[in-house]
């Protein structure tokens, strides 16, 4: 959200949009879909022509039906589940980011190459990892699925779960968590007691480089997460010299952050494009981008928008598996990787 | 069961949970009250000096003494401003007081929320010291400091009960304040001390703990924290100073082994189990004091 203020903060200084400031009003539904609806008259209430939705999952899957009804052009530049800018109710509602469904083909482009047949894998037990996981299982049709151990997502300790991923013992392990604090427990107790493993992770911790330092010295080297940061992508290397200046040196780019600049870029075009804010109008403006070079993904990964398209990537080079270096910190895309983008 | 590093983390999370249990044994003891809110006390001091430390940079030292400061005056609050009163009202009787205490539980719960934010915090390490390897075993850096904290607050709180005049002073409170009050013995003082040397306790095992989780502290934990003390107490029973430390271990056992034998979604179950036997057969927990009347 913060980011998503810096890029108005950046168009407002140069006139706005239609010669217009952007204002900004925000209504906290704590990622609760029962206080969705309420968030969004709120917002309407408060003039509001275009929405950001900077929420979960099930907030956002609640709130396509009130969108559609609305007819607010929105962007839910987080959200990475198949089912959102899906029918039913899509008609306007978009995603920016790679949906999960192009994961399965991007770890296997990997494991394949590294020789990695068959998966060791702990997940956390929330609802939305366990629908995800098996979703996700299905897609690697490359490696096999050897040994599965569940945990509590609020757990204080898991050497248990873990001690039992060595039965059978698998080439690599994969943790699944939506989760941070349980990614970096996980990491922590895996070196512990497997510490030459080939370990995975899905995107969470991945794309949240503050919380990198939490994990116990070294414990993160060598394993590899679903990112979706190039340091070579120089659309990227732009972007994070341009928010630097307002939001601080130490200010780094990161998935989620990338794609709110993306998600504030496309809405700024269509409004343009369209030449006003009537949402209809808009709508039809969104559905006419194409080609946008995106903040995030490898060089020359683009987004486009089309009125069967509401999931904006062309294609999977906005994922990149990334390797974590000595420090826990990303050092560069993982050489086994090889995308053709 | 021969898996060390299991063994070390069943003595890192009960020493935990035999501290929480500890704080429940004293305000038992010395007021005759099961002040449920201690899960939450333990809560605030951890999760207020990471917040601190994290959102507002303060040095760790002041940060951990501002939230053992916190959970001792809402010990002391708790006492003061809502058990005392109430006991007073209903001239005694447990159950209301007991009701009043659980309302504590989760306003503490949400004013953590609404002050330190809904996101968990990573605990922060008030000795620095370096994970090791114990045979086959890795043992985190933040695991010795608890451990070793854990066995100076039993060895300290058990000293104090058997040699100091106020620790004497406890049991006699605890199991009749009417006579003890006739006899002339301070009896709120005692019940005031027992709550803030309880709540600090508590502040003690929460800001140790927090660094030993990567999951951090969040404003929910003060109930799972309270469930998992009291527990621990039950099993360890209140027939020495050291029998919540021992209830903490056996409790740990569970949580460790039973998922170890039979899948994480069973860790819930054995926690059930246990608490079902001891509550069924033996209620007054491995060490109880035997009367001869």
């Amino acid at each position: 959200m913060k980011t998503a203020q810096a890029a108005i903060d950046i168009i407002n200084s140069k006139g706005g949009i239609l010669g217009r400031p952007v204002q900004t009003i925000q209504c906290n539904d704590e990622s609760n879909p029962t206080r969705v609806g309420a968030c969004l008259q709120q917002l309407i209430g408060g003039g509001a022509v275009f929405f950001l939705e900077f929420t979960g999952s099930p907030a956002v899957i609640q709130s396509k039906a009130i969108i559609q009804q609305l007819r607010i052009p929105t962007l839910a530049p987080n959200n990475a589940t198949a089912s959102v800018p899906a029918p039913p109710n899509n008609d306007y509602i978009y995603t920016i980011g790679e949906s999960t469904t192009a994961w399965g083909p991007v770890y296997c482009n990997g494991m394949q190459n590294a020789g990695i047949k068959t998966l060791a894998v702990l997940l956390d037990n929330s609802p939305t990892i366990a629908t995800f996981t098996p979703a996700l299982l299905g897609a690697m049709d490359c490696v096999k699925s050897v040994n599965k151990q569940t945990a509590p997502v609020n757990a204080t300790d898991i050497s248990a779960e873990i001690a039992r991923l060595a039965n059978p013992s698998a080439d690599a392990i994969l943790i699944s968590s939506a989760s941070v604090g349980f990614e970096i427990l996980a990491h922590n107790q895996i070196a512990q007691q497997f510490p030459k493993a080939t370990v995975f992770d899905v995107a969470t911790l991945c794309n949240s480089p503050t919380n990198w330092k939490l994990a116990n010295p070294g414990t993160l080297v060598g394993s590899i997460c679903m990112g979706s940061m190039d340091p070579n992508n120089p659309e990227t290397q732009r972007v994070q010299k341009l928010l630097q200046k307002s939001m601080g040196s130490s200010f780094q780019l990161d998935q989620f952050t990338a794609e709110a600049w993306d998600g504030v870029n496309m809405m700024n075009m269509a409004i343009t494009k369209a030449g006003t804010t009537d949402g209809p109008a808009v709508n039809a403006a969104l559905q006419t981008l194409t080609n946008v070079t995106s903040a995030y993904g490898y060089k020359g990964f683009h987004l486009s928008l089309s009125a069967t398209k509401h999931n904006a990537p062309d294609g999977p080079c906005g994922l990149v598996l990334v390797q974590y270096g000595p420090t826990n910190t990303q050092q560069h895309p993982w050489d086994k990787f090889k995308p053709n983008c | 069961m021969n898996n060390p590093q299991l063994w070390v983390s069943v003595v890192t999370i009960g020493a935990f949970y035999g501290l929480v249990a500890l704080s429940y044994y004293l305000t038992l003891i010395g007021a005759e009250f099961f002040n449920f809110a201690i899960g939450p006390y333990a809560m605030v001091a951890a999760l207020g000096s990471s917040w601190l430390v994290v959102m507002n940079e303060w040095p760790v030292w002041s940060a951990v003494l501002v939230g053992l400061a916190s959970s001792a005056v809402l010990a002391g609050a708790t006492e003061l401003l809502v058990i005392r009163p109430v006991q007073r009202q209903v001239m005694g009787g447990e159950l209301p007081s007991l009701v009043a205490v659980a309302a504590v539980l989760f306003a503490i719960q949400q004013l953590a929320g609404l002050l330190f934010g809904y996101n968990s915090l990573p605990g922060q390490e008030v000795f620095a010291t370096q994970a090791f390897r114990l045979g086959s075993a890795g043992v985190q850096a933040a695991a010795v400091p608890l451990i070793v904290v854990t066995l100076l607050t039993f060895s300290v709180v058990a000293a104090w009960i058997r040699f100091s005049r106020t620790g004497r002073c406890l049991r006699a409170v605890g199991n009749n304040p009417t006579a003890a009050r006739l006899l002339g013995f301070p009896v709120n003082r005692i019940r005031l001390i027992t709550f803030v040397v309880g709540g600090l306790i508590a502040g003690v095992a929460g800001i140790f703990f927090a660094p030993t989780s990567g999951n951090g502290v969040s404003f929910q934990a003060g109930l799972t924290w309270a469930l998992s003390g009291f527990l621990a107490l039950v099993i360890g029973g209140t027939g020495t100073v050291w029998g919540p430390l021992i209830g903490g271990l056996i409790l740990a056992m569970a949580q460790i082994f039973v998922p170890y034998y039979f899948g994480g979604e069973t860790v819930a179950f054995g926690v059930l189990a246990l608490a079902v036997i001891f509550f069924a057969f033996r209620p007054q927990g491995l060490f109880f004091r035997k009367v001869r009347i």
